[in-house]
Formats: C-alpha cells, structure tokens, sequence
C-alpha cells in the first residue's frame, strides 16, 4: 500500500464499507432478558449486588498534604459543628423501609433466579449509588474513612443483620459496638482509602457518651489537620452518640500538642450535620460523595445553594453548570425544582446519581426529605419522583466482607 | 413494560444499536450486555420522551451513555492513574477479543480498524456515527450533545489522525 492511497477518500470509502456485525440473538431472546430485569418491573426493588473489590491503590504518603491543605482548626470547627444533636437512632427510626413489593406478584419468587443472574451481569454497568438507604435485613455501620489528600469521607458499610446478631448478640448494636467488632476488619487500601482504623485508642461507651483512651506514643497531634482529621473521622464514626470524651491512658485528662488540654468532651453531630455534599474522586479514579471539611451550614436553603458551586480544588461540585434548581420548603418537605425539565437519561448515569443523590444526602443532614419537580422521568433507577424520596441513612454504601 | 413499543423499537434500531456498540466495545458479550442496558433506559422513560430529537438520535445518544459508564467503570476497577475519566480524550479501550466477522476482513480495513481503536473517544464516536450509521451532522451532534461545528472539527481531526496512523502502519 503506498503512502498516496492513503488520501481522505480512500479513507471514508474503507470507514463507509465496514460490515454491519449483526446481534445474532433473536428478538425473543432480547425480549426475555428485558422481561426478567425487576428494573422494568414497577414497584419491585432492585436488589444491590456486591461491587468486586477494588484492587489496592498507590497510597501516597499524605504529611505533606496534611501540612498545606487548609483547615480550620481543631477547636473552630468543633464550636462550628456543635449545634445539632440528633441521635442515629431517632432517624433510622423515621426511615421507614418503602415497601415495593407488588401485590399479586406470585411470580416473584419464581422470576429471581432469572433476575438475579442478571442483575450481577450489569452490577457492574448500573449498580452505582452514592448513599445507602434503610433496609430491614441490614445493620448500617458508618465510618469515615481517610484518603491519600488526607480528608475524611463517610462511607456506610451495610453489613447483613444476620450477621450482626450472630457477632454481637443484638440486632441494635451501639455504634461504638459495632466499631469495635468491625473496624479492624475493614481493608480500607483495597477499598481505596488509606490505612486510618481503627483508632490508635482504646474505645469504649458510657450511655451516649464515647470514651478514647489514647496511649502516650499516638500521633494524632502531630499537625492541626492530623487532629482535623481524628475530628471529622469521630463525627463520621459515631452516629447516635451524644460526645466524645479524650483521655489518657490512665483515664485523666489529656493533652494535645496544636491545642493543649482537652478539658470538655466534644459534641458529636450525628445524623443532623447540616452538610452540603460534593463529589470527591480517590485516586483511582472512583468518586464519592462527600462534605467539604465538615462545613456546615444554617439552613438547608443555604447548604443547597452551597452544592452548585465548587468550593475547593478537592470537592467538586455535582450539579452541572448547565442546570439549575429553586428551593422552597414546606411542611417539612424540601422542594427541589428544577429550573428547566431535568432528563436525567440525558445525563450519564454517575453524574446524573451524584446529582441526584448529593441533593438527598444534603437535605437529610438537615433531617429532612426532598421532593423533586421538574423531572422527565416519573420513575427512574427506583426512585420515585412523583412523592417526597425516601430519605438515605448514610453516603457512599459500601458491603463489608466479612469471612 | 409496553410490548409494542419494545417490538418496534427493535426493528427499528436494534441493527444500527449493536453495531455501533460492537464496534465501540469490541466484544459481543459486552456488547449485548450494553444493548440490554440501552433498552432499559430507553423503556424506562419512553414515556417521557418529549421529541425534541429524533428518537434515532435519542437512542444512540443513550447508547452513547451506555458505553461511556461502562469505559469509566472498566478504567475505575484497572485503576487508571487520571484523576478524572474524560472519554473524549481517552482512548476507549475494550480489547478482548476481535469478532469474529473482524477477522474475517480485508488488510486495508482492518489497517484502519485497529487504527480508529487507537483513536480517542469524541474521534472514534464521530466516525462511527458518521461513517458507520450514516448520521448526518446535525444527527450527530445531536447524539453527542455537542454543537455541529465540534462535530465537523472533530470528525476532520479524527480522519487526519486515521490517515496519519495507517500511513505509520504501512511504513512499519
């Protein structure tokens, strides 16, 4: 072939006379599958299917990253955050289960072994969400879980009830409880996170109250944002718990290097943070949702307002330059209008989530629920925009494998 | 689920889908398993199609979607190194196995093929919209959710760099 026949032409005839490869599988074939997708059948739950695990990411040593990256200090953001208290328990309460089974459906049992083979076969396409809602067979166990740029993200193991019971011998483990028998078992570098638990400290409850007993040789005072970090890390941790007390050793007071004695136990904020969420991408690539440092805000007019705009070159923002939304609340339930008609098939599937789901991880940090109008689709990824959706119970759902 | 509007929609686009999802993936399983994904997003808003394009274009730009969530899913679980999965200027790499009417081709396409494989991924849709399926450029453009002009840029960019490329190949 010489080099001259290589013109354009040459080149858009070849393109132009390509073989069309046809779907050798019949169009009952294709018809079947679809029938058996529970996607396209109304009202029945997708089940979520555990995601492969992720393979082990660089981890880069994140002191430098600690020293530069600015944020408030230790002590600001604790008067900051310590505003709202409601307990975990109290909003996990709220959360009812919707309910999707279709009545009638006597099929359903027989339709899920077709079912579920599909749905692992595009787990991997389709299964993204950002945040994890209430179901009766799972126990939530919230954790923040520290990246290589050295912030903190919530992540919500959903850990089977079954399990639970058989561990700790309740199905209403505390918090602290469940830290205690689960955190040394997360892997949190296949996770993509950096190795942060569990906690150099010996942790333990009285009622609502956690006690960390530190030893003399931690490192958590080495830097502000070192402590930064053990702050915003509790915060995420412990969900229905009231404070947290840091001590000694032996139990007395104890002594931080970039604050000095830490005389009064720390209030936590539980459930009600009133955060706004942004995107934040590890670096492999995956993306989580996340605050921006734990800012929070008065009201969740403002924290939504907050969502459009990028505030940081870590977080960035998941609603798209190109759309907009107005906020109104009323008898408890926020408003989210979109400014114009929201195809959401329009957008890519994370992004179109991410969007999705930052707003009702926002709005329920104020304890609150959304409805959405201005949306083209009705019914979309089991989300049901024609009431108020359900409210999630944490960010970023994660399965803990447990041998 | 309605039926008819599944039958119709079939043999209507079920042809030009999967080649084009053939072609972009480079494998059947994947891409039956992207296909499937299309209908679903397809039937699950159907309804709500305002018609604002043609629902040809609708449903390749859902293709197009697909495929991208699939790309970024696969360069999240190699994980790739680039903090941000920006197709337009990733290679869409899916090389599992060529099918096998590919194989079966003459050397000038198949110069040409593995030469659009290297392309990046705004080139390598634009041609197989385009040169493929046939799409005019406002077609196109609609598909992509870009202006005509970034089509016609593009497309121009992408022939250059296949000419560029099957030149490289014919002096190795």
């Amino acid at each position: 072939m010489s080099k001259e026949k290589w013109d354009e032409e040459k080149i858009d005839k070849t393109l132009r006379e390509m073989p069309t490869i046809e779907d050798r599988r019949s169009k009952e074939e294709v018809f079947q599958r679809l029938k058996n997708d529970s996607r396209l059948t109304a009202g029945q739950p997708k089940k979520r299917v555990s995601k492969g695990k992720w393979k082990p990411t660089i981890v880069a040593v994140a002191a430098v990253l600690l020293l530069t990256i600015l944020v408030p200090t230790f002590l600001n953001h604790t008067e900051q955050t310590a505003m709202d208290k409601t307990t975990s328990q109290e909003a996990t309460e709220s959360v009812k289960m919707e309910d999707h089974s279709t009545i009638g459906n006597e099929n359903a049992a027989n339709e899920e072994s077709a079912e579920s083979a599909d749905e692992i076969m595009f787990s991997r396409v389709t299964d993204v969400h950002y945040a994890a809602y209430a179901d009766s067979t799972q126990i939530p166990f919230r954790i923040g879980l520290a990246t290589d740029q050295a912030t903190i993200i919530p992540v919500t193991f959903l850990l089977p009830q079954e399990q639970v019971v058989r561990d700790l011998q309740t199905s209403e483990p505390d918090t602290v409880a469940l830290y205690n028998a689960y955190a040394k078992k997360i892997d949190e570098e296949t996770l993509g996170f950096t190795a942060y638990h569990p906690y150099n400290a010996e942790v333990s409850s009285e009622n609502k109250r956690v006690v960390m007993k530190f030893p003399a040789n931690h490192s958590y005072d080495l830097a502000s944002a070192t402590l930064e970090m053990l702050n915003l890390s509790i915060q995420a941790t412990f969900y229905g718990m009231d404070e947290v007390e840091f001590l000694q050793e032996d139990g007395s007071p104890i002594e931080f290097d970039q604050v000095g004695e830490v005389a009064e136990p720390i209030t936590l904020t539980g459930a009600a943070k009133h955060q706004a969420y942004y995107r934040f991408t590890q670096s492999n690539a995956e993306q989580l949702l996340s605050s921006n440092f734990g800012q929070s805000y008065e009201t969740v007019e403002e924290a939504l307002e907050a969502m459009k705009e990028t505030p940081n070159d870590i977080y960035s923002s998941v609603v798209p330059s190109n759309i907009d939304f107005t906020v109104t609340e009323e008898q408890g339930i926020v408003h989210v209008k979109f400014t114009q008609q929201l195809d959401l098939d329009r957008l890519q599937l994370e992004d179109a989530m991410q969007l999705i789901e930052g707003i009702l991880l926002t709005v329920a940090s104020f304890d609150k629920q959304v409805q959405f109008s201005h949306i083209v689709q009705e019914n979309w990824m089991n989300f049901d925009f024609t009431q108020p959706v359900k409210k999630p119970i944490g960010a970023n759902p994660k399965y803990l494998i447990i041998e | 689920m309605d039926d008819s509007v599944f039958l119709r929609l079939y043999e209507d686009y079920n042809r030009d889908v999967f080649n084009f999802l053939i072609y972009l993936t480079r494998n059947r399983d994947i891409a039956e398993d992207l296909m499937h994904e299309v209908y679903i997003r397809v039937l699950k808003s159907y309804g709500n199609f305002e018609g604002k394009s043609s629902e040809k274009t609708w449903l390749f730009a859902i293709a197009k979607n697909v495929s991208i969530d699939y790309f970024r899913k696969q360069a999240t679980i190699k994980k790739h190194t680039n903090l941000h999965f920006d197709w337009e200027t990733t290679e869409l790499v899916a090389v599992d196995r060529l099918p096998e009417q590919l194989i079966e081709l003459d050397d000038e396409k198949k110069v040409v093929l593995e030469a659009l494989h290297s392309c990046t991924g705004d080139q390598k849709m634009v041609i197989l919209l385009r040169f493929f399926q046939d799409l005019t450029i406002a077609e196109t453009a609609d598909a992509l959710e870009w202006t005509e002009s970034k089509v016609k840029t593009t497309q121009h960019r992408a022939i250059k760099a296949l000419q560029e490329k099957v030149r490289e190949e014919d002096r190795a």
